[in-house]
């Protein structure tokens, strides 16, 4: 239902993102991974067409069957919300303080449908009990900071999923919220997903998190998917260095599968960091941090894809026991 | 929540007895006292003091001002020494045409400033919001009184659409009478509008940058969408303080287009009061507006609370 | 050549923002003709039909300024005068523009063949505005306060009064202590005034003037509008305006702009930024510009503290650096060469007499001579009207012959507290309307008489006491002639100009006169001309 073709965005003279391929199935989940700076955040906005006015994007987005990349403000503001949801990292920072919960969950509906008065409200009580909140209809005249954080980001979710969407975008949805209330929310979204058959794509630095919520996942590092496949593939037999650095850097990884057995063990620092925008390698982007590059990590991998999907970019792939 | 207007309202009364102390010291520094305006160069060379005397002009200045002080707190702000003229009548005889100049600057001012903001603020990086600037940047830089004569020549003398000068009260024939205020309200507006257009477009940028309007623009709002419904609330939060300063730069600039366009308003009082040595007037009228000032900025603190829920639940709390 | 490169200067700064203000008009028209068309359409718009206009029995007229209160006992401004004098106060005689003296509230008067006693037959039929009448009590009564108001322009000609009396209601007897053939004149003016018994003590005295005039003084509204309405009880002529409508403008710019558009019909003095407009309203036919004598002279002069001051050396050489034929750019030449203290100019005492013309080398070598070479004067100056123009130009003459001048702007009422009536200074300049009889130093008029004490020179007091009490009138006319020339000599007031204000109104007003008495804008003959 989404495709990603040769989606180049550039800020300033400087290739952020370079996705050659990237794909999400209708009713699945995908993870997008990788560290800060990484590129993933940047990928959900070029999706959702709200990057920075500088940046220029070439390439094509096709979203069931449409592209994107052509639609202008007007045009891509009856895409988003209506038929792509998306949920951020801060819920506290975006929520509208001045604006009641139920204003900005029904935002959605006023905007896309012709509902009106009454109905509205019905709608968004009942979306309010799906996110599972206590007492909608008093909640819908409270203002965000009258919540806390997990109750916001449900509200954030409630207001994302008004008015039906196929896809979700949830970046980081978890992030700042604390462990218990984050194993909430990730099992939130996985019921959503499956009952209303909605896709998700999930953007994340934990694998851990990816893991738990996705049944696919696309690595991510100086704007190139260095990895896809099915996630227990790719954390069984990580093909990457990147991957496999980043699994090693996990060590709750991939034995247990309760949530909080490896939540919380944060992805331990891999040697060297993200280079700066504009900062990163020719070639492999990851060669500069990688213990086993060598002289053909200069020149850009062409992709090697292997069963199941299972698909990466590297000239000296291996499991994470070779890392 | 009364604790915090408590504290607002005796930091006001300190604020005015202070403002009260600098413009009384203040006016008995300028040279002569309303026997010499009164008399001018035709002062008889017999001993005049008796005309001091008279008039209170002989006592300690700290009685003077007590006396003052005394008078306003009872209500009464004084008549005039030369005219005994009641300063309270006499400035509510001059509250039209001030009134309607700085309201009817209010009521241009603010709304223009709003969508000029709001309108470069959306546009910032292209190239119509400059016609924008180039607009502020004009009307920031033009004196008022230029303007204003600019204003009377053209569309009073040269088109003869509306009068040059003078005022008609409201209550004698609306009409005239908001003909009379159009070119002075235009000319005061210019600067303010000008100013807070800035203000606007500076408080719509940082609102713009917000999580929550990436937000709304992900429920399916355009940019201006976004910037109107979720952005003009949330920058009005900083422009309610502006404009309360930005009422005192109204009132100022009505002195100034009074004087051009020749309308019996407060600042003209003030102006001809100052010359004329009227200083219990000028007091008295200083008193006032101080207090009319504070008061505003008082309401401000409070308005913050109706604007902000978050402000609102902070102080309920605090009480 | 040079004067007018002067005027060019001074005209640019003080107009600066009307030049611009002007340049743009211009500009928008795209040609002068174009604009002086349009604003004959405008002008025909406003007033409908000429027909029209001509009856209407109101006359609009804007006054530069307005008084600090109607108390005309104490209040010195012209301000007061200027719109009610004549129009709505009348005195004892009438001064004429000529210099006669006619009946007013008198009939007819008879003086002693001593000089010592007049005796007024007083009008009957005469009733103030508050339908009293008037007799020879209040006659007696305004003679007797005039005598002692604060005001000198009202209590100075009373100084040799020692009784007066009233035998019947309309006998008035006054006496004084010593001949002076002025007093007569001066009943023509301020200290003249007839008012109501105990006006004095009426909650009205700052609020209206009264009097017996043509005019009513009915509504004041402060810095709007000031109304007289004909007075149908007057016992003379009444005249042809039922209403005058003076409106305060103290801004020129606005007046001129509203005479312009239609709004006003006469404006009545034109005396600082406006003056350089005056010119385009001479060549306008729709405009009738005519010149009040002012009954002003220019003068500087110089303080009688300072130690330099004393040598008449310096006085002279001060003298001798005033151009005042350059100095007539002030007024964009509406003015007249005056060396003599003479007001008003047109006194038959008067002459070209000039003992210190224009000399700059001269100048600069008494001041050699005196030991003055590095001359400092503090010059205070008020900053409203021609006063900030002349001050350019004598601080230019003076420092081209060496003197170094601190000017320092004032206003109105600091400058009077800090220079007329004392403080510490070099030199003042202004425009008075005192005759020369006030200057002595016995009671004498500001700023030599005051602070005390003035200055007394013998010679000059000994003339002014004379020149006073001569009964001859020729004898008078000669020692007065003596006594302009010897103040002029004395050189501690020089005078620079007698003034002409402009007044500037519709071409079809008519009746106003030209030369004022008293300051009075007389509109007892106004009318509508064609």
């Amino acid at each position: 239902m989404l495709q990603l073709r040769d989606v180049r965005v550039v800020i300033d003279g400087h290739e952020i993102i370079r996705i050659d391929e990237l794909d999400l199935a209708p009713g699945s989940r995908l993870g997008l991974v990788g560290e800060s700076g990484s590129g993933k955040t940047m990928t959900a906005k070029a999706i959702a067409g709200l990057l920075p006015d500088e940046s220029k994007v070439s390439g094509s987005v096709i979203f069931e069957g449409q592209d994107l990349l052509t639609l202008n403000d007007r045009e891509m503001s009856k895409v988003r919300g209506k038929r792509i949801g998306f949920v951020f990292q801060d819920p506290a920072r975006s929520l509208n303080p001045m604006m009641r919960i139920g204003k900005q969950v029904s935002e959605a509906i006023r905007i896309h449908s012709d509902l009106k008065g009454d109905a509205v409200t019905a709608k968004v009580i009942d979306l309010l009990h799906q996110v599972q909140l206590p007492e909608p209809e008093t909640l819908l005249r409270r203002y965000p900071h009258q919540l806390s954080g997990g109750q916001q980001q449900r509200v954030m979710i409630a207001a994302a999923i008004a008015a039906d969407p196929d896809l979700l975008i949830a970046d980081e949805p978890t992030t700042a919220l604390d462990v218990t209330v984050q194993e909430e929310i990730l099992r939130l979204l996985i019921s959503l997903s499956e009952e209303r058959k909605m896709s998700l794509m999930f953007v994340s630095h934990d694998l851990g998190v990816i893991r738990f919520v996705c049944d696919r996942v696309a690595v991510i590092y100086g704007g190139n998917i260095v990895e896809s496949g099915r996630i227990e593939d790719v954390v069984a037999h990580p093909m990457h260095r990147y991957t496999a650095a980043l699994l090693a850097a996990n060590p709750g990884m991939p034995k247990d599968d309760n949530f909080s057995a490896f939540i919380g063990k944060r992805l331990q620092t891999i040697t060297g960091s993200v280079p700066a925008v504009g900062k990163f390698p020719s070639g492999c982007r990851f060669r500069n941090r990688c213990l086993s590059a060598t002289d053909a990590c200069s020149t850009m991998p062409s992709p090697i894809t292997t069963g199941n999907d299972h698909r990466y970019l590297c000239w000296n792939p291996g499991d994470r026991g070779q890392s | 929540m009364l604790k915090h207007i408590f504290r607002s309202f005796f930091t006001l009364i300190f604020a005015a007895l202070v403002g009260s102390v600098v413009v009384f010291v203040l006016l008995r520094q300028l040279g002569g006292d309303v026997v010499t305006a009164m008399l001018g160069k035709e002062a008889a060379p017999i001993d005049v003091s008796y005309l001091r005397e008279e008039l209170g002009l002989n006592q300690p200045l700290i009685v003077q001002y007590l006396n003052w002080l005394g008078d306003i707190a009872r209500g009464d702000l004084g008549t005039s020494y030369a005219m005994k003229l009641d300063v309270f009548t006499e400035m509510m005889r001059r509250l039209g045409p001030t009134a309607m100049l700085t309201i009817g600057g209010l009521i241009v001012s603010v709304p223009l400033s709003l969508i000029l903001g709001t309108y470069s603020a959306i546009n910032a990086k292209k190239i119509r919001s400059g016609f924008v600037d180039v607009f502020t940047t004009v009307g920031i830089a033009v004196p008022t009184f230029w303007v204003g004569l600019l204003f009377a020549l053209l569309f009073g003398v040269r088109l003869g659409w509306l009068p040059t000068g003078g005022y008609i009260p409201f209550t004698e024939d609306p009409l005239q009478s908001i003909r009379s205020v159009i070119l002075p309200v235009a000319a005061l507006s210019l600067g303010v509008t000008s100013v807070f257009t800035r203000y606007v477009r500076t408080a719509m940028l940082d609102v713009m940058n917000e999580d929550f309007m990436r937000s709304a623009m992900a429920r399916g709002r355009t940019r201006r969408g976004a910037a109107i419904i979720h952005g003009v609330r949330n920058a009005s939060i900083p422009l309610v303080t502006v404009a309360a300063l930005q009422f005192g730069q109204l009132i100022a600039g009505a002195v100034v287009v009074e004087n051009v366009f020749v309308l019996p308003g407060i600042g003209r009082l003030i102006v001809i009061s100052t010359l004329g040595r009227e200083v219990v007037v000028v007091q008295s009228l200083a008193m006032v507006l101080m207090l009319i000032i504070l008061i505003l900025n008082f309401l401000v603190d409070i308005a913050y609370g109706f604007l902000d829920p978050r402000i609102r639940d902070k102080e309920s709390v605090d009480v | 050549m040079k004067a007018i490169q002067i005027a060019r200067k001074s005209g640019r700064r003080r107009g600066f923002a009307f030049a611009i203000v002007a340049a743009l008009a211009v500009a928008a028209c795209g040609s002068s003709d174009d604009a002086s068309e349009t604003v004959e359409d405008s002008t025909t718009e406003e007033t409908t039909a000429p027909s029209e206009e001509a009856k209407s029995t109101t006359l609009i007229v804007t006054l530069a300024q307005e008084p600090a209160s109607w108390d005309y006992y104490t209040v010195g401004a012209n301000a007061l005068r200027v719109p009610t004098f004549y129009n709505v106060s009348e005195s004892i005689v009438e001064l004429r523009p000529d210099g006669t003296i006619v009946p007013m509230l008198a009939e007819s008067w008879e003086m002693s063949a001593d000089g010592l006693v007049y005796t007024f037959k007083i009008r009957s039929g005469v009733k103030f505005h508050d339908g009293t009448d008037m007799d020879s009590a209040d006659v007696v009564y305004s003679m007797k306060i005039n005598a002692k108001s604060p005001n000198s322009k009202l209590s100075a000609p009373h100084a040799y009064v020692a009784s007066v009396t009233a035998p019947d209601a309309s006998t008035v007897v006054i006496t004084l202590k010593q001949p002076s053939s002025t007093y007569l004149k001066n009943l023509g003016m301020s200290a003249g005034y007839v008012v109501p018994e105990n006006w004095l003590d009426s909650p009205d005295l700052t609020l209206k003037v009264m009097g017996t005039g043509p005019f009513v003084f009915s509504d004041y509204k402060a810095d709007t509008t000031l109304t007289l309405t004909r007075f149908e009880d007057y016992w003379g002529a009444k005249p042809y305006f039922e209403v005058i409508d003076f409106r305060f403008i103290d801004d020129e710019t606005a007046a001129l702009n509203g005479l312009l558009a239609g709004e006003y019909d006469v404006v009545s003095k034109v005396l600082a930024e406006g003056i350089e407009r005056v010119e385009s309203f001479t060549t306008d036919s729709k405009f009738k510009v005519q010149f009040e004598s002012a009954n002003e002279n220019s003068f500087m002069w110089l303080s009688v503290k300072e130690k330099a001051f004393k040598d008449i050396r310096v006085r002279q050489a001060i003298a001798h650096a005033i151009n005042r034929e350059e100095a007539l750019a002030v007024y964009d030449n509406y003015a007249d060469v005056a060396c003599l203290l003479v007001i008003p100019d047109a006194e038959p005492y008067n002459s070209d007499y000039c003992p210190y013309p224009y000399d700059p080398e001269k100048s600069k070598a008494l001041l050699k001579e005196a030991g003055y070479e590095n001359l400092e004067i503090d010059f205070p100056f008020v900053t409203v009207a021609s006063h900030p123009f002349t001050m350019e130009v004598l601080t230019q003459q003076l420092t081209a012959v060496g003197i170094k001048v601190n000017s320092r702007g004032l206003d109105l009422n600091t400058w009077i507290a800090e220079t007329w009536t004392g403080g510490v200074y070099g030199m003042g300049e202004v425009r008075d309307s005192a005759d020369i009889l006030q200057w002595g130093c016995k009671g004498g008029r500001n700023p030599l008489g005051n602070p005390k004490p003035g200055l007394c020179i013998k010679e000059f007091e000994d003339q002014l006491a004379k020149a006073d009490a001569f009964i001859n009138y020729d004898e008078h006319l000669k020692a007065m002639n003596t006594l302009v020339k010897t103040f002029a000599d004395l050189a501690w007031v020089n005078s620079i100009a007698a003034v002409k204000v402009p007044q500037i109104m519709k071409a079809n007003v008519t009746g106003i006169p030209t030369v004022s008495i008293n300051n009075a804008f007389d509109l007892r003959t106004a009318t509508w001309g064609n």
